[in-house]
């Protein structure tokens, strides 16, 4: 929509300062866009696509090309067909990224990116963050928000129902931790302690304890401390997740 | 050739290009090499042609069925049905793959994204179609000009350019219906549907007005009408008939511009 390629029921938007459905033309040449499910041209090759989408937009170095597909690892001399869709992700990102433009609109970003690949990638966030460039990025990886973004927006169904700086999400992240203890364990034991959601018992005569700890893990890791704990697994708190908890939370807060 | 959505264009059509060039000179050079032997026995075949009922006449051969001379021959075989169809079915694949073809693909908002504009992109494309598909004209005006030489019965160039600027237009005509409808919703086979249904509606409705004096007012109402209908080869150019097929392909156009304009892209 940003973008003008598709357009809003009601309202409208502006971006960079400028409206998203009359200056289209004035936007694009400021933004780089990685759609989310990138097609390219598969009798193309790789330096064959970025000449076309360069011509097509003017003004792109073709030594800042080169540039990019080096540090990105990327085979420009292969046709698009004989490429992974690694490889054709990395197309798509020189692409968004060639016209060092003022705006970056990057879904998916690193969907089939090797974790070298990945790095450099995230290297070439900071680098243009660093140079007032803007980014958005749409992701469903939480470590990767982490990582490279400032501020974090959920949407759900269309409607945007959060905005929030990073360091406030992950303090409401939540995460589901399984214990595995010498011998039963009373789930009683667990209700009381901060930020504890939910507990519940299984397993072979209940040694099993499994938490959702919603915000800082410090207040059930010591209370574990009084047990004699066998195992230990925390599952990495998704999006999902702490999605869930700003939808819950919201609820909370109207009643 | 990637300098922009117009060459770009180009190039991905020389293939299907090539391939159509190559049939209709082959079976343009098929037709006349066989055509001294007709030419001998015409007298009988004209003969049994004429014993045949109106109507039947009309549907396969056209008004003239005149294998007598070469201007009738070539019409007959040629250019009373089977032409059109080539310039439509061309005409009409290559305006699917135009701006639906690139949707379907995937590829079209990559080239919206980099700033080459909806209005741009409609006009490069359809430019491209008129391009490639007076390129597949100026092959079959060759071939006829060739072939009719070498079969020792030459027809003008004169004569054969009418004709086939006549199909040629009627060919992008109703490539124009398919170009505007698979614009508009953005899928190739709903563009084809049209395109093919459009051209065939319109070949019975000018084959059906010959034999039937009640359909014969709605005659008009057929692009064959205006592009030499079962004869386009031997017949003086007329200015409405140009004039009709190159504002029905216009028209279509600005309607491909203003629905394009006006819709969501598939991303």
């Amino acid at each position: 929509m940003l973008l003008d390629l598709i357009r809003p029921t009601s309202g409208r938007a502006l971006v960079l300062g400028r409206d998203s459905h009359r200056d289209t033309l004035a936007i694009q040449a400021l933004s780089g866009y990685l759609p989310g499910e990138l097609s390219l041209y598969p009798t193309l090759t790789g330096s064959e696509t970025l000449r076309y989408l360069a011509n097509l937009r003017g003004g792109v170095e073709w030594e800042h090309v080169r540039a990019l597909s080096e540090r990105l690892d990327c085979d420009l001399t292969k046709k698009v067909s004989d490429l992974s869709s690694g490889n054709k992700r990395k197309l798509g990102l020189i692409s968004a990224f060639m016209a060092r433009p003022e705006l970056l609109i990057l879904d998916e970003p690193t969907s089939g990116l090797d974790p070298l690949v990945q790095h450099e990638f995230y290297a070439l966030i900071d680098e243009v963050r660093d140079a007032g460039q803007t980014v958005f990025l749409s992701s469903h990886v939480l470590p990767e928000v982490q990582r490279v973004c400032d501020r974090v927006a959920f949407i759900r169904e269309g409607e945007l129902i959060a905005l929030e700086d990073v360091s406030g999400l992950t303090g409401r992240a939540v995460r589901e931790i399984e214990v595995v203890f010498a011998e039963a364990i009373p789930p009683a034991a667990f209700a009381g302690v901060p930020g504890v959601t939910q507990v519940s018992v299984d397993g072979k005569n209940a040694t099993t304890l499994r938490l959702t700890v919603t915000g800082p893990v410090d207040a059930a890791i010591k209370k574990l401390g009084e047990f004699r704990v066998l195992d230990l697994t925390s599952r990495l708190p998704d999006l999902e997740d702490v999605f869930m908890t700003f939808y819950t939370d919201g609820g909370d807060h109207a009643a | 050739m990637l300098r922009n959505v117009f060459c770009k264009s180009l190039r991905d059509q020389t293939r299907p290009l090539v391939m159509w060039v190559l049939g209709v000179a082959f079976y343009v050079a098929l037709l006349l090499s066989i055509y001294p032997s007709i030419r001998h026995s015409a007298g009988q075949l004209q003969g049994y042609i004429s014993s045949l009922p109106a109507a039947v006449r009309a549907a396969f051969l056209g008004p003239g069925g005149d294998f007598s001379s070469p201007v009738g021959y070539v019409n007959t075989e040629l250019l009373s049905w089977l032409a059109p169809v080539v310039f439509i079915a061309f005409a009409v694949s290559i305006a699917a793959r135009s701006v639906a073809g690139e949707e379907e693909d995937g590829t079209l908002s990559l080239l919206l994204a980099h700033t080459v504009g909806r209005r741009r992109l409609v006009l490069h494309k359809y430019a491209a179609m008129i391009v490639i598909v007076t390129i597949l004209g100026l092959a079959f005006w060759l071939a006829l000009l060739v072939a009719t030489a070498i079969a020792g019965t030459p027809v003008g160039a004169g004569t054969l350019a009418e004709a086939l600027l006549r199909l040629t237009l009627l060919g992008l005509a109703v490539g124009s219906v398919t170009f505007a409808v698979s614009g508009a919703c953005g899928r190739r086979q709903a563009g084809i549907a049209a395109g093919a249904g459009v051209g065939v509606a319109m070949y019975l409705l000018n084959t059906l007005a010959q034999m039937n004096a009640d359909i014969r007012p709605f005659r008009f109402l057929s692009l064959f009408h205006y592009s030499g209908g079962a004869a386009p080869l031997g017949q003086d150019l007329d200015a409405v008939g140009l004039a009709v097929l190159l504002g029905v392909s216009a028209a279509l156009l600005l309607v491909t511009l203003v629905l394009f304009e006006r819709r969501d892209i598939r991303v």
